[in-house]
């Protein structure tokens, strides 16, 4: 029985198994990447196996919070059954040699007090010297905290893992598309279709702009808001993208922007140069030609940004002559003036085909709404410090070297013979660079 | 563009000092290595020019940022990294045989950034969700991973070839020397890769407002991350070298491509590589 448990622990212990859940949590991965990750409507067939091991959520799925548990379990007992030895290494009580350097060199009898040079240079080095048993030699530690650095990193790995299951059992993440003049305090949560989260204050918007460059690319865009608590005490906020902001807890971004059907517009009618008609439409909407009142003009669409160059209406034209059809853009004089000649290449763009009619989009109500995140994550802080902690762990694992020096010198006829011996546990370089400013300061 | 054509000339450039290290290992002992090692000295010294002329132009041309944003700007950067990790390397081990891997890595990086026709070279403003401080950081730290894996890689062949017996073999360092080399270089990459990570995660709350969203770069740079942590777990504790870890660093090099490249025709956020 007693050999059954040890064998059991042996196995948590083992980097055989680490490697192995590594590797499972790499497939894993692979999987999650090409097996797309939306539950389809229905399932059939080889796809109701994939669906009954949760294949199309597999981030969420038993199989990988099973290996996120063994991962830790086994970090945890194999960081128990090492530390020992490491804090033998740590302390200076047990010495690993891989690298293994020796010097000798020769000085004249009358340098003095080589103990205390020697001791002075290999401090500046930072290495610890104790006390040596003898008068003729000095012994130095140095880069032994190395040693702590994997168990660092897998402290920040259990971290890690703590938060971010915290973040996935109880984050609340959800969206609102939300309009101007809008007022929301439920949010989707996505989780199943409608399901619906209500947030403890009501967000109100008050304005939404989006800027562009000049080819048409969104530059920046930002809702104003308004906060309103339970208490009916209300906070003002500018959000935009990459500048969340934070409202008792839950953290609301500028997660994406578009457009509303049915934007309001404005247009005005002229007949050669005068002004005949002045009307607000909508789309779908059909009005009476002033003046031709048999003819009719029918909205089909209202465009916030129509191929980046601005608002645009699509009327059509019902008339005697047969149907035309064509944009009316706001900002038809800076096209003109970008694309000469446009108008006659593209006749749909010109909004004199009916003539002599003539239309103008003199106003464009936009009907943005800006599309919200709100999210309550109570793992990130601690997702963020296990990184520094991750971090902090790596440089000194990998960018410190655990080494040792011993320097014993003895009089020969009329000479010091001085010999340094050096041992390196992982890489030889900084044991290499020691060793040659150690020899260079004494020879001078 | 200058910085655009100054580049397909540093290109060219690169290409040249591959040949002078090829040339290098047939002929050992001529200068043809002092050569290979000025030649891509030079083309490293333009090559940064370059970018600070395109990191300037970006001020005319937009609101000025640092010139790493797109998918032509990507690969200019990485191999830029590629060309200054291995100089470094080559002052520190003092020996030239990398260069003959290396080189072409950056050569074939650039070029293809120079001359393939669906790469856009022109300078395009930010969107929102670029503009942000940790851009810098994000991309710096994946880069200088990425080209030490790539490094590990040429390393990774290296050894291989080393194990063959044959003229190059006896003119490549020694296999030990290859393999400590290999382990150092994943052990920056490994470093760099993690800090790549977190910058991200911390950008990805900010501006997608979660700091891993499970999308398929991430997933992707998730399991480069394992199969690297793999490698130094098994050498670590198993001692895995030689074969071994030659092969891994194979694998792992192929990862880091597929992070790079294959996942844009994954549907995902990071699709300003496209």
């Amino acid at each position: 029985m007693r050999h059954l448990r040890t064998g059991f622990i042996d196995i948590l212990a083992s980097i055989r198994l680490t490697l192995a859940l590594l590797f499972i949590l790499a497939v894993l991965g692979i999987i999650g990447t090409f097996v797309p990750q939306e539950k389809p409507d229905e399932v059939f067939g080889g796809q109701k196996i994939l669906y009954h091991l949760q294949m199309y959520d597999i981030f969420h799925s038993y199989i990988f919070y099973f290996v996120m548990v063994m991962l830790s379990i086994n970090i945890i007992f194999c960081s128990l059954t090492r530390l020992p030895q490491a804090w033998r290494r740590f302390r200076g009580d047990q010495v690993q040699v891989k690298f293994k350097i020796r010097e000798e060199i020769r000085l004249p009898l009358e340098v003095e007090d080589i103990k205390s040079k020697v001791t002075s240079l290999l401090k500046k080095r930072l290495y610890k010297t104790p006390p040596a048993p003898q008068a003729t030699e000095v012994e130095g530690k140095a880069g032994l905290s190395s040693y702590l650095g994997p168990y660092i990193v897998h402290a920040g790995v259990l971290v890690l893992i703590a938060g971010t299951f915290l973040s996935s059992v109880f984050g609340i993440e959800g969206y609102a598309n939300i309009g101007e003049g809008e007022t929301i305090n439920r949010i989707e949560t996505g989780k199943k279709m409608g399901q619906t989260y209500t947030l403890p204050f009501e967000i109100h918007l008050k304005k939404f702009t989006v800027e562009f460059y000049e080819n048409g690319m969104p530059k920046q865009y930002r809702s104003d808001l308004e906060i309103i608590k339970d208490d009916r005490r209300s906070i003002q906020a500018a959000l935009m993208v990459n500048h969340p902001i934070e409202v008792e807890g839950f953290r609301i971004y500028q997660a994406s922007y578009g457009e509303k059907t049915g934007g309001e517009a404005k247009l005005g009618i002229f007949v050669k140069s005068e002004k005949v008609g002045e009307i607000k439409v909508k789309e779908g909407q059909k009005f009476p030609l002033p003046r031709e009142e048999k003819t009719r003009v029918l909205v089909l669409r209202t465009e916030n940004n129509l191929m980046h160059m601005g608002p645009a209406v699509k009327l059509s034209i019902q008339s005697d002559r047969g149907e035309f059809v064509f944009w009316v853009f706001k900002h038809i004089e800076k096209i003109l003036a970008s694309h000469p000649g446009i108008l006659e290449e593209f006749k749909m763009l010109n909004p004199r085909l009916y003539s002599p009619y003539h239309f103008i989009l003199e106003e464009f109500q936009s009907n943005y709404y800006s599309g919200l995140q709100v999210k309550r994550d109570p793992g990130a802080l601690l997702v963020g410090v296990a990184a520094i902690i991750i971090v902090f762990g790596l440089v000194v694992t990998y960018f410190i070297s655990p080494r040792t020096l011993k320097i014993c010198w003895e009089k020969d006829e009329h000479l010091w013979r001085v010999s340094i011996e050096g041992t390196a546990a992982r890489d030889i370089s900084t044991l290499k660079r020691d060793v040659s400013y150690l020899i260079g300061k004494l020879v001078t | 563009m200058m910085d655009a054509k100054l580049l397909s000339i540093v290109t060219f450039v690169y290409f040249g000092a591959f040949f002078c290290y090829l040339l290098h290992v047939i002929f050992p002992g001529r200068w043809w290595g002092t050569i290979a090692t000025w030649t891509s000295r030079l083309g490293f010294f333009a090559h940064t020019f370059a970018l600070l002329i395109r990191w300037r132009l970006t001020y005319v041309f937009s609101t000025g940022h640092v010139p790493i944003t797109n998918f032509y700007e990507s690969l200019v950067f990485f191999s830029w990294s590629v060309c200054g990790l291995y100089l470094l390397v080559e002052a520190r081990i003092k020996n030239r045989m990398l260069g003959v891997f290396s080189l072409p890595i950056a050569f074939l990086l650039l070029a293809y950034a120079s001359f393939s026709p669906s790469v856009e070279s022109t300078i395009q403003p930010l969107i929102p969700a670029l503009q942000s401080n940790w851009l810098t950081s994000h991309v710096l730290t994946c880069f200088l991973a990425y080209a030490a894996f790539s490094c590990a890689f040429g390393l990774g062949l290296m050894y291989f070839i080393a194990g063959k017996e044959s003229i190059i073999s006896r003119l490549l360092p020694q296999r030990d020397m290859i393999d400590e080399l290999l382990y150092q270089m994943i052990a920056l990459g490994f470093v760099f890769l993690t800090l790549g990570i977190f910058t991200g995660s911390v950008w990805a709350h900010y501006a997608w407002g979660s700091y891993w969203s499970w999308d398929p770069k991430e997933t992707w740079s998730l399991i480069t991350w394992l199969v690297y942590a793999l490698f130094l777990h098994g050498r670590f504790v198993r001692n895995w070298r030689g074969k071994k870890a030659a092969f891994l660093s194979l694998v792992g090099f192929a990862c880091v491509l597929f992070t790079y490249l294959g996942v844009n025709y994954l549907p995902g956020l990071h699709t300003y590589l496209r």
